[in-house]
């Protein structure tokens, strides 16, 4: 093979390689790679190890700023028009929306009832009323008006409800043991966020739904309230079983 | 598991990927008197002055060269009692990461008392790669010493 085969016999040549019926593409045959690989083998160009070493003795400013305050990494999620987090570890599974069953004298606007994942049984909830949120179908109208969807399509409800169930979630979290899932509207991402970045709630704004959040940070242009998971696994223990 | 290919010589070697924190380029080092010659100096990364080990060195007794391809990987481990050791490892040839399954690694059937670095082997379609275990990197340690890593940071 001579050193430059791409060039002759190659994709960039008469393509007479009999290589290319397996491979398609120089850039899959490891020819290619491996020259390309070997531009790597040459010596080091003068001031290149100075320049290095001088960029590598400077404090990484982004690193420093992350690793010295303690982070959290939250998985961001949807309740109608709410957009909440909770810690990432306490995720089981994000999964697609399953069928709950319900489960009769027990269930209740709170405890939905009963899902099969991955053949294990787990109690479903609704995390909007235990929250005090609005439902999502209110929201659907209030996300109707604000994106203005109205104006863009004359089929407008088939349309929410398809960009609805596009998003819809199955939750599952997993906390020593104990699992619980819920259904939410959209997950969004997950987000790694410094500790002094959420902020607290005033003391006066109390009520069921905040007892539950342990702050509010902010992503993008939303606000985004930060669950307190403890809080949450007790208090569902509590009222549910 | 994903493994940090490197070349000592014309031989395949690689690192648990776990363990690497960041694979930089061959910097200048600051030359340590009286250490082994597999000591190749210490480092300033980040302000923190780190130790850094010639692999080529240490298995076949001579430096590694200096081109593009030859890197600094920084790694850290624990050690039995959990304290955290960092350090950087020069080795020639680290353009490559595998990901391979753990039934590709098997014993090689012989532990050596002067190189007890050398941990199990992966055969892949290429020929086989021997793994290095970390913990028992300095073969020396009557005679150098990692400190914890708190110790060393400049403030």
């Amino acid at each position: 093979m001579t050193d430059n085969c791409w060039n002759q016999i190659g994709v960039c040549g008469d393509r007479s390689c009999l290589e290319l019926k397996t491979f398609v593409h120089c850039r899959n045959c490891p020819v290619y790679s491996t020259s390309g690989r070997n531009l790597l083998e040459r010596e080091a160009p003068s001031g290149y190890l100075q320049e290095w070493t001088n960029l590598l003795a400077q404090k990484d400013e982004k690193i420093d700023a992350r690793s010295d305050r303690s982070t959290v990494l939250a998985i961001v999620f949807r309740l109608g028009r709410e957009w909440l987090a909770l810690r990432a570890s306490v995720f089981k599974e994000v999964t697609r929306p399953c069928i709950v069953r319900t489960l009769p004298h027990r269930s209740n606007e709170i405890l939905l009832g009963i899902a099969n994942i991955h053949g294990e049984i787990i109690p479903c909830i609704s995390l909007s009323k235990f929250l005090g949120i609005e439902s999502p179908k209110e929201a659907v109208q209030v996300n109707r008006e604000t994106r203005k969807i109205d104006s863009y399509s004359k089929n407008i409800k088939s349309l929410i409800s398809i960009e609805t169930k596009q998003y819809e979630r199955t939750i599952v979290l997993e906390k020593e043991s104990k699992i619980w899932m819920f259904q939410v509207d959209e997950v969004s991402q997950t987000y790694r966020c410094c500790q002094d970045e959420i902020q607290e709630l005033t003391v006066t704004t109390h009520n069921l739904t905040n007892s539950y959040i342990k702050g509010i940070f902010n992503l993008k242009d939303r606000k985004v309230s930060y669950l307190n998971d403890d809080l949450l696994f007790d208090a569902l223990d509590r009222k549910l079983f | 598991m994903l493994m940090l290919i490197f070349y000592v010589g014309k031989e395949r070697y690689a690192l648990d990927c776990s363990h690497v924190i960041e694979v930089i380029p061959m910097v200048s080092l600051r030359r340590v008197p009286q250490a082994p010659d597999c000591v190749a100096g210490v480092l300033n990364y980040r302000m923190t002055m780190l130790p850094v080990l010639d692999l080529s060195q240490l298995i076949c007794g001579s430096p590694s060269r200096c081109t593009l391809s030859t890197r600094i990987a920084i790694v850290e481990y624990r050690d039995v009692a959990r304290t955290l050791y960092c350090l950087g490892i020069i080795a020639e040839g680290m353009t490559e990461a595998l990901t391979l399954s753990e039934s590709q690694c098997v014993h090689q059937g012989m532990q050596l008392e002067n190189a007890p670095y050398l941990g199990k082997t992966i055969v892949d379609d290429r020929g086989t790669i021997q793994c290095i275990s970390l913990e028992n990197l300095l073969p020396f340690r009557d005679r150098v010493e990692l400190l914890p890593l708190e110790v060393k940071r400049v403030e």
